[in-house]
């Protein structure tokens, strides 16, 4: 057994060292940025030492605790919705015999296109001059104006991400049902349970901790949400849907407060370390 | 007597030699020899997708093949140019050999050394093409100052030299129909082109139509806007609001040049004035308008949603494009209206040399070859906006509807005047030319330059944020401008 597990090191070896080059060297190098002061747009911040004057800075930063909530805005009805969505397509698709391969395919293309190629097809569908469904939304008049330059704007970027990624949850749960086994159901079945009642007492307690793959899974992309809003809004209009990676973008890449934009990214990685060392914790999956 | 012929002879022989001299070592110096240590090599740059940077792609080919070297143009949006511009220069990994950035980089690239002055190249005489003159030539020296020297040393050379301006439908502005229902309502003649904010604001109102209604005698089958102008939070919103403040006779900054730092001085009546104007003219434009970065406004214009729109003149050969506008031949060209001043603020993109650039002697090569006028008339024919003052006497150059106006600019030389009702959009309109500028009592126009220093970036950042937050109506335009001034100011620690 130590022998076999030597040998798996052995081939670990050239993708552990590879990693530690790409991976863990860079993470260690911006902890170290973080307590330094950087910038190279205020060249009094040449790099001097500040200590934790930086994550102070965050964590008194109004408009990053703001980031935040808007992070969440955006994210808890993203991440219902997919559920729910997923979870319904899941059951449809699992009636289907012949076509659901093709179905599926057809169903997954969102989620294989690029998030900048998203947000553009956002920007291009919801213009309110050009766009077909920014178009329908004024001839209804549901809104006035094009919904991205809206206060509506983290709305469109919800319905973006729904877009793009309920076909993920879908997938997910259609291997799960198409995985539970049938006895139970047929035991139901005979003892004269209605379908309401299989899917309420059986489907969904067994699909219970493939809820919390694809929360879990989404929840930790979510947050770092990026690309789709940067392309839509930048963020905008004003700071809409500003939410925390845009706004440590903005710090980084725009301003060149490089070790600000480092801290805040520190800080989002922080977030979702918890939410991954809870989760680990206490799903039991 | 005798004396004085020697002298003459003297003078004449050291003159022939001289000439010969040049002569020789003009015909001696060749693009082929000077880059035969590259032949084989690729030459990588970056710079901003649009026409000029696409019409380089097309005249590149020539040096390609009298030089052998393969040069590879990677094309991005505009801000995506800096942030990976930066990226290799602070990683110094060297990918890019010449850039191609926005001009009001220059101080931080300088200050922090990432790019090279120029004359170390200009003084190689084996680099040097003596065929070409880089000291004068150049449409306007004090544009060409600001947008490839940084205190007093040049880092670049430039490659274009852009303004913003008014385009405006002169097919409608000049249908006499029009013109009768506008003199009947406003009580004055319609102005083709307007050249004061005031005129705008009328004409724009003017021609903001719904569904129905009918244009210069046809019934439109879509809502039609007055004018357009970008809102989105971007880049393209601070330059549309500078066009509006220095009009109206305002500055962000107190600084006779771009690579100067004085006190701010935003949070001026000027500025206040011209948010209000900004969020106030925003009810004849497209419901989108607060979702328009210049691609948008450019597009409103060449499927012919809006009357006018100020945006910038690099952009303006596609909408003059028959095959990518529905409104070529029918959009005109003048100046930015007339506020406290007659303005055109001053920009432009810059090759530079970065100090990471493996083959800095090929990209000056490059950049040399590419002043040329003869190659530069080739990029302008395809959609460039050249800084050399030659192209603008080429005929077919001439001819590009939207030149006459943009050199104007620039320049301050007329190529062409345009009247109301010549069917040819050429040429810098009459009223606009003969306009006085109030700020000079003359007929000039003030070419503003814009803060260069590096400390600039996140002065554009705080700017376009409180200004879409004012047109978004969430600030008043006080309180946006003052918070724009007091955020300033911290940045720049007075």
């Amino acid at each position: 057994m130590e022998v076999e597990s030597k040998k798996a090191m052995v081939w670990l070896l050239p993708c552990m060292v590879l990693l530690f080059i790409v991976d863990i060297i860079p993470f260690l190098v911006a902890i170290g940025e973080s307590f330094r002061a950087l910038s190279f747009t205020l060249l009094s911040q040449r790099g001097q030492w500040v200590g934790l004057d930086n994550y102070r800075k965050a964590l008194n930063d109004p408009v990053f605790l703001e980031s935040i909530l808007t992070t969440f805005k955006i994210l808890v009805p993203a991440l219902s919705i997919e559920l729910l969505l997923g979870l319904g397509i899941g059951l449809l698709l699992a009636q289907f015999q012949r076509a659901r391969r093709f179905l599926m395919s057809i169903i997954a293309i969102p989620m294989m296109i690029a998030p900048v190629v998203i947000g553009m097809m956002g920007v291009l569908a919801l213009n309110s001059e050009f766009g077909p469904i920014g178009i329908i939304l004024r001839n209804f008049n549901l809104v006035e104006k094009a919904i991205l330059g809206t206060s509506l704007a983290w709305i469109a970027i919800v319905i973006l991400d729904i877009y793009q990624w309920t076909p993920l949850a879908a997938i997910i749960f259609l291997a799960g049902i198409l995985a539970m086994p049938q006895e139970p159901f047929e035991a139901a079945q005979i003892d004269g349970a209605s379908s309401w009642q299989r899917f309420l007492f059986l489907t969904l307690p067994m699909l219970k901790n493939l809820f919390a793959v694809v929360l879990f899974l989404r929840f930790i992309d979510a947050f770092k949400m990026f690309d789709k809003i940067w392309i839509a809004t930048e963020g905008g209009p004003g700071r809409t849907t500003q939410t925390v990676s845009i706004y440590a973008f903005r710090h980084g890449f725009l301003r060149w407060n490089l070790s600000y934009g480092t801290t805040l990214a520190l800080l989002i990685f922080l977030v979702s370390f918890i939410v991954t060392y809870l989760f680990v914790k206490f799903s039991k999956v | 007597m005798k004396r004085k012929i020697k002298c003459l002879l003297i003078v004449f022989s050291s003159l022939l030699i001289m000439i010969g001299g040049y002569s020789y070592s003009a015909f001696a110096w060749s693009l082929k020899e000077a880059t035969e240590p590259w032949r084989g090599k690729t030459l990588r740059m970056i710079g901003e997708s649009l026409p000029p940077l696409q019409a380089l792609e097309e005249v590149k080919k020539e040096f390609e093949k009298i030089t052998g070297v393969k040069v590879i143009i990677e094309m991005y949006g505009h801000e995506e140019v800096v942030e990976r511009t930066t990226t290799d220069l602070v990683g110094k990994t060297g990918i890019y050999d010449l850039l191609d950035n926005p001009h009001r980089e220059l101080g931080r690239y300088v200050e922090l050394g990432w790019i090279q002055p120029l004359d170390k190249f200009v003084n190689e005489t084996k680099l040097r093409d003596p065929n070409l003159d880089l000291e004068k030539g150049f449409i306007n020296r004090k544009w060409l100052y600001e947008t490839c020297f940084y205190k007093g040393k040049q880092y670049g050379l430039p490659f274009h030299q852009i303004s913003m301006y008014l385009w405006y439908r002169f097919d409608l502005l000049e249908n006499p129909q029009e013109r009768m229902v506008f003199k009947a309502k406003y009580g004055y003649e319609l102005p083709s082109p307007p050249i004061n904010w005031k005129e705008l604001r009328d004409v724009a109102e003017f021609f903001t139509r719904k569904k129905g209604e009918t244009l210069a005698g046809k019934i439109l089958d879509h809502d039609f806007y007055g004018f357009s102008i970008t809102g989105k939070r971007h880049v393209a919103t601070w330059y549309s609001f500078l066009n509006l403040l220095y009009s109206f006779g305002g500055r962000v900054i107190d600084q006779p040049r771009g690579d100067t730092k004085g006190p701010v001085i935003l949070d001026s009546p000027e500025a206040i004035e011209a948010l209000k104007y900004y969020v106030d003219i925003l009810k004849y434009c497209p419901p989108g308008t607060l979702t328009y970065g210049w691609d948008e406004e450019q597009a409103a214009m060449q499927q012919g949603l809006v009357a006018m729109g100020i945006n910038w003149d690099d952009a303006t050969w596609a909408v003059c494009d028959p095959e990518q506008s529905v409104v070529a031949g029918k959009v005109a060209f003048s100046g930015v209206p007339i506020g406290k001043e007659k303005i055109a603020q001053i920009e432009g993109w810059t090759y530079m040399i970065p100090s990471t650039s493996r083959k800095p002697e090929l990209a000056w090569l490059f950049i040399q070859w590419v002043m040329h006028p003869e190659v530069q008339i080739a990029q302008q024919l395809r959609g460039g906006e050249s800084a050399i003052d030659a192209v603008y006497y080429d005929p077919r150059i001439r001819k590009l509807p939207y030149v006459p106006t943009a050199y104007y600019l620039k320049s301050g030389k007329v190529i062409k005047v345009r009247h109301v009702g010549d069917p040819d959009p050429g040429g810098v309109p009459a009223r606009y030319l003969e306009a006085i500028n109030p700020r000079t009592g003359n007929t000039e126009v003030t070419r503003v330059p814009k803060p260069t220093f590096p400390e600039q970036e996140p002065i554009t950042d705080i700017i376009k944020l409180h200004v879409n937050q004012a047109l978004r109506g969430v600030m008043t335009p006080k309180e946006a401008i003052d918070k724009m001034a007091q955020e300033i100011r911290s940045i720049m620690k007075q």
